[in-house]
């Protein structure tokens, strides 16, 4: 192969890599970020005593202590913050889930008869000493959740014991009707999200959690999901004690 | 009152100017983003991420005829980062997951050797074949936007390069 060829040839693959016009979604949220981010009050005072570029600036000696100030009324307030502590923030989506951190107590609606024993709703809280994965296609394609079911059926098939599979869609987007059969044949149960839950407005995208048998959130993906051999052998890490 | 009004259009004029820089330069930095990470739902968040940063940071901004070249080490910076911490990750996933599949130039075979071979690349070495052989920017223009001497970017485009190429076996019975 000469250079041009190989280089036509490398173009070309770094061509097809390009996933074409930026999305009307990305678009409209760009467009709304300067009126729903507010610069920090303090970048904005910074700004407005140092100026813009005074990294590259000698600054009069009053900016300076002035700056100090600042940079110290901003030391005492984080260290405030994090001796007072602060409220969560309410339960809206799966960016809830933090590795390391309990599960939080959010019951999801059944599907009618998906639900063990009739119940109205689950929560990780329902399935005690069970080690739990937990699977939101957000706003993903039909293909790419079915894809995603698939894996997580075939993962199931070598999941430790006691391992439940909770497959959770926002009623806005429901799931195929025949992805909901595979996935229900395979023993996995089905659940919509609450009212007021928020499917990452900005991507839509899905996400997988994973928790242990004591109810703590071990893993999460987002986006780019593991395929089902290196689930199961995040399920076999997370079910050690 | 006459000096609040004067702050308040100021702002707006801010705003708009802001808007309309990021609004020229979006669907470069989603393409970019896109071919160095290879996952449009990554693409999508690193923009928007870069958006952001680039919003907060936006009144450290002297030249505003410089916002492209300012926007895109924000963004690539962004890109490297996650692509470093995909690296720590303890799961590590083939980056032709989600790749587009619209690719009928090279055959299937070539196109996922090269995947691997570029997943395989470091962040940096990945960040500079990008830049260079998609963005087709000069050595000096990729050396100012990642912040590295023009050397090391020669460096890492001719080992990414070299890796590419092994990956394809373009050494075996071809002339070079």
């Amino acid at each position: 192969m000469t250079d041009a060829a190989f280089d036509r040839r490398l173009r070309d693959w770094l061509d097809g890599r390009d996933p074409g016009p930026v999305p009307a979604t990305l678009r409209e949220s760009a467009e709304r970020v300067s009126l729903q981010t507010p610069v920090p009050g303090v970048s904005r005072i910074w700004q407005a005593i140092v100026g813009p570029g005074a990294a590259v600036r000698p600054g009069s000696p009053a900016r300076l202590v002035l700056a100090l100030v600042l940079l110290a009324l901003l030391v005492a307030a984080v260290v405030t913050l994090i001796t007072v502590g602060s409220r969560p923030a309410p339960l809206t989506a799966w960016h809830d889930y933090v590795a390391g951190q309990p599960a939080p107590d959010l019951d999801f609606g059944s599907v009618a008869g998906t639900l063990p024993r009739g119940d109205s709703t689950i929560s990780v809280d329902d399935l005690p000493g069970a080690l739990v994965v937990l699977y939101f296609p957000g706003g993903a394609t039909a293909e790419r959740t079915a894809a995603d079911a698939r894996v997580l059926i075939q993962a199931s098939e070598h999941a430790p014991n006691a391992t439940a599979f909770l497959v959770i869609a926002p009623d806005s987007a429901p799931i195929a009707p025949d992805t909901v059969s595979l996935i229900h044949d395979a023993g996995m149960l089905t659940a919509a999200t609450p009212a007021g839950w928020d499917a990452d407005p900005s991507t839509g995208r899905p996400a997988l959690v994973i928790t242990g048998r004591g109810g703590v959130v071990e893993y999460v993906f987002a986006s780019e999901l593991p395929d089902a051999d290196q689930l199961v052998g995040d399920l076999d890490r997370a079910s050690l004690p | 009152m006459t000096e609040q009004i004067e702050r308040a259009a100021a702002a707006d004029a801010r705003d708009a100017a802001f808007d309309g820089l990021v609004a020229a330069e979006l669907d470069g930095a989603y393409r970019l983003a896109g071919v160095i990470l290879g996952d449009r739902w990554q693409a999508e968040d690193a923009t928007h991420d870069a958006v952001v940063q680039a919003w907060l940071r936006f009144g450290s901004l002297r030249e505003r005829d410089r916002f492209a070249a300012w926007f895109g080490r924000i963004l690539v910076n962004i890109c490297r980062d996650r692509l470093r911490e995909k690296a720590r990750r303890p799961i590590a996933v083939r980056a032709v997951a989600d790749a587009p599949t619209d690719d009928r130039t090279t055959a299937v075979e070539d196109r996922l050797l090269l995947d691997d071979a570029f997943a395989a690349l470091s962040p940096d070495h990945r960040v500079a074949l990008v830049l260079r052989y998609y963005a087709d920017l000069p050595v000096e223009a990729i050396a100012e936007l990642v912040g590295v001497p023009a050397g090391t970017v020669k460096s890492r485009i001719h080992v990414a390069v070299e890796r590419m190429r092994d990956a394809l076996g373009a050494d075996e019975g071809g002339s070079r």
